[in-house]
């Protein structure tokens, strides 16, 4: 009997049909448009499988190769990997089906094709358990994204991917360095090998590969001083790829970040620079997205912010902090994919990205503005919504940091707030004005994907405390990282 | 100037910051216990001359899976970045000359011979897919340069190209059925040094080639066609 | 090692980076990607030294001819422009 909940399945499933599709893209053009949906509907059933063996705490590994770590690639899935993989393949999913009837300019094949890899390389960095293995799946992703992000072909599309494709191409070479110091120190590449060889390593030995792997992931994870490319990539490309690219590619860098920082590394050395950047992430982040006139690139902004706001939490470094950190992100991709969805819907009914221009179109379309609202309110985290309660979780954590920073951070975390209730603000009340303009209808089936989202959201608000019990379990098993590396070096004999 | 000198000054401070705190590295010297473990298993585990080779596509073979990948997506990235529909149109280059033309010609089918013949050592010789595979892309470039009709049938290419992917991916998931694990070995290791050796190897180093050779020349085709169709827009 | 290998690998190694300076300040944009594809050639032959013939001959295959190739189409789709001081 074969074993269905095996992780290599979910790199396996997307490649299969990734290259099953190029050879028959010339003949059946019209039948490539479900492959993404396909792929990540397969992947959740796997998922399904894996999901029933992680929340009873145990790691599901997937070997390759047939032979034993750290000798080979291995795929180690624990409940932190299960909660970022099941979110890539939900919003891939959705997102998929709303590309269906929202691309319209060809190649529109080669389009789905790249989106599928983009779920593909998304799903492999967040299972992995091999340092090099990051690396490869980073390109991947990167490159599928550069593709994506210019596809428009329009002046500033090209602008925007060439600043990516820079800024992401020296990331890469910055991350390859990294592990290649990594490999010279310990003569290993898994994870959980190189983790209990580094406990051994000088932090000054340490210091230069974390230094390198944690800006080369932070390129693409849109911390401060290297994310000058995401408030014109987000806004140039098609928007289900800026809600793929905000709501899960930050994402998946960010746990990369995480996984790296406290799995291999157990970081406590480098925790007060992380929260330095973090907090001025946030800050610059909030702040940009309050001046902006264009809606997408204002939602680019708050995106900054946003994960600004969650590695701070992750960076004050307790169980309760990551707990709090990986609830936020929970939130973050699921109502700024939504935002973004919405914003395309809108974009494609009144032709321009400008804010004022939407002036009525709630009187119009109110369904899509509703959905809007609510997302919006959940990101900025008023009371019922799920947001308030993971924004609560952060506050209360940032004062365990020592010292005067935590206040500070505190203070600034809810000035964020208040400047994200302001833009947003802004933004309904030009939706709902009075205006004689005439809008399109809005598309049904567009509605459909930010419609489920808006559901699961409500969900998750319904019953936050046990989401956030689940969170807390996430962190507890991410900071005993010596169950992590046992189960990982010995859980196959 | 004064710039120059102080972004000098900047990046000697940092290569001298790295050098230090790099002094203690001690590069391939008895850590390397994988890479030993490598050496001395090859042979018996994998039946392959070339332990390079071994480790790519045995014990890392996930990860030049994910290489294969990396480059085709670069070649779907580069179709959609230069896509121009129906539109695309054949034009003249400056005619190259006679000893081009029949050098190429010449050249050509050894080119292709040599590409084939370093993907399908792989596992025995230096070389493998992806050297193989660059090869014969390179005889394609060639032909492009030499003749300016020349365009290559893409569906053909995808073909090609979709095929050596799915060769991988089938290999791997045979052993996934039939060993549990993925690109599991599943086919007999062979006497050492024979052509028919090493296992899953063999059949993947010349999926690879094949889809690295069709990827790449389809990159030069969205390139090439570029060129000339601009030229054809200025001239005429 | 054998140290006359050391020695000429090393001077392939500095010719490396004289050619690569040379790319970085000359005029022509089709002379910089030729010295470019150079250095490649002789980083190349330095791998082959270090004995690691399978790097080699990717770099050979992709660094000289193919990145080469590319590097001159687009340079090709420039205009040339000759304002010398």
């Amino acid at each position: 009997m074969v074993n269905l909940a095996n992780p290599t399945l979910l790199v396996v499933i997307p490649l299969f049909f990734a290259f099953l599709s190029i050879i028959i893209s010339p003949f059946l053009k019209k039948l490539i448009k479900f492959v993404p949906l396909i792929v990540s509907a397969l992947n959740l059933v796997v998922i399904y499988f894996i999901g029933v063996k992680v929340l009873y705490g145990s790691i599901v590994l997937g070997t390759t190769a047939g032979l034993n770590p750290p000798y080979v690639i291995i795929l180690a899935v624990d409940k932190l990997n299960f909660i970022i993989v099941l979110m890539v393949n939900v919003l891939g999913f959705l997102i998929s089906f709303y590309n269906i009837f929202y691309m319209k300019e060809e190649p529109t094949d080669k389009f789905h094709i790249l989106f599928t890899l983009l779920i593909m390389a998304s799903s492999w960095i967040s299972i992995t358990g091999d340092l090099f293995n990051v690396f490869v799946a980073f390109e991947v992703l990167s490159l599928s994204s550069f593709g994506l992000v210019g596809y428009m072909r329009s002046k500033d599309s090209i602008e925007a991917g060439f600043k990516y494709v820079v800024q992401g191409i020296l990331a890469g070479s910055l991350l390859l360095i990294g592990v290649v110091l990594i490999y010279a120190q310990t003569g290993t590449l898994n994870m959980a090998h190189i983790a209990t060889k580094l406990d051994y390593v000088g932090s000054l030995e340490k210091l230069v590969p974390y230094v390198l792997i944690f800006f080369g992931l932070a390129v693409e994870g849109a911390l401060f001083p290297l994310n000058s490319w995401l408030p014109d990539a987000h806004p140039a490309a098609p928007s289900g790829i800026s809600a793929m690219l905000s709501g899960i590619v930050t994402t998946t860098a960010i746990y990369a970040i995480i996984r790296v920082t406290v799995t291999v590394f157990n970081y406590s050395a480098f925790i007060p620079y992380l929260f330095i950047i973090a907090l001025l992430t946030l800050f610059f982040g909030e702040i940009a997205a309050f001046f902006q006139k264009d809606l997408k690139r204002m939602l680019a902004y708050s995106t900054i912010g946003q994960t600004g706001l969650f590695v701070l939490a992750f960076s004050v470094g307790t169980q309760a902090s990551i707990s709090a950190s990986v609830a936020q992100m929970v939130n973050h991709s699921f109502s700024k994919a939504v935002l973004f969805l919405v914003a395309g819907i809108m974009i494609e009914a009144q032709g321009s990205r400008n804010i004022d221009d939407l002036k009525g179109f709630g009187r119009v379309n109110i369904l899509t503005s509703i959905l809007f609202v609510f997302a919006a309110l959940s990101l900025i985290g008023v009371p019922p919504f799920f947001g308030f309660f993971t924004k609560l979780a952060i506050l209360q954590t940032l004062l365990d940091f020592p010292g005067f920073l935590g206040y500070l951070s505190f203070a600034l975390v809810l000035f964020a707030a208040i400047i994200e209730g302001v833009y947003f603000y802004r933004v309904f009340k030009i939706l709902f004005e009075k205006s004689d303009k005439n809008f399109q209808a809005e598309n049904p089936w567009l509605v459909i994907s930010p419609f489920i989202l808006v559901l699961i959201l409500v969900i998750l608000s319904s019953r936050p405390m046990s989401v956030l019990n689940f969170t807390n379990d996430i962190a507890n098993q991410l900071i005993q990282r010596t169950i992590y590396l046992t189960s990982v070096l010995g859980g196959l004999k | 100037m004064i710039r120059k000198i102080v972004y000098g000054v900047f990046i000697l401070i940092i290569i001298a910051a790295i050098a230090i705190f790099m002094s203690n590295y001690k590069f391939g010297v008895d850590k390397m216990d994988v890479g030993k473990y490598y050496l001395d298993n090859t042979v018996p585990q994998t039946g392959a001359a070339n332990v390079v080779t071994s480790v790519t596509l045995f014990y890392r073979g996930f990860d030049t899976l994910g290489e294969v990948t990396v480059l085709f997506t670069a070649a779907l990235g580069v179709a959609v970045l230069y896509f121009m529909g129906e539109n695309k149109r054949k034009q003249k280059l400056q005619e190259s000359n006679f000893v081009t033309k029949i050098g190429t010609r010449v050249v050509f089918p050894f080119i292709l011979l040599t590409g084939a013949y370093i993907f399908m050592h792989g596992h025995l010789t230096p070389g493998g897919g992806f050297q193989g595979g660059a090869l014969i892309a390179t005889g394609f470039l060639l032909l492009y340069l030499a003749y300016e009709e020349t365009s290559i049938d893409r569906k053909k290419f995808y073909l090609v190209e979709g095929l050596g992917g799915l060769t991988y991916v089938i290999i791997g998931l045979l052993g996934f059925f039939m060993k549990g694990s993925f690109l599991a070995n599943v086919l007999p290791n062979g006497t050492l040094f024979d052509l028919l050796s090493g296992g899953i190897m063999l059949p993947i180093y010349i999926g690879v080639g094949l889809k690295v050779g069709s990827e790449l020349s389809n990159i030069i085709d969205d390139l090439m066609c570029e060129v000339k169709c601009e030229e054809a827009g200025g001239e005429e | 090692m054998n140290i006359y290998i050391l020695i000429f690998s090393y001077l392939l190694l500095v010719l490396t980076i004289i050619l690569s300076i040379l790319a970085i300040h000359v005029k022509d944009l089709l002379a910089a990607v030729i010295f470019m594809g150079g250095g490649s050639l002789l980083v190349s032959l330095v791998f082959l030294l270090l004995q690691a013939p399978d790097v080699a001959m990717s770099e050979a295959a992709i660094g000289a001819a193919l990145t080469m190739a590319i590097y001159i189409v687009a340079v090709k789709k420039t205009e040339r422009e000759d304002n010398d001081d």
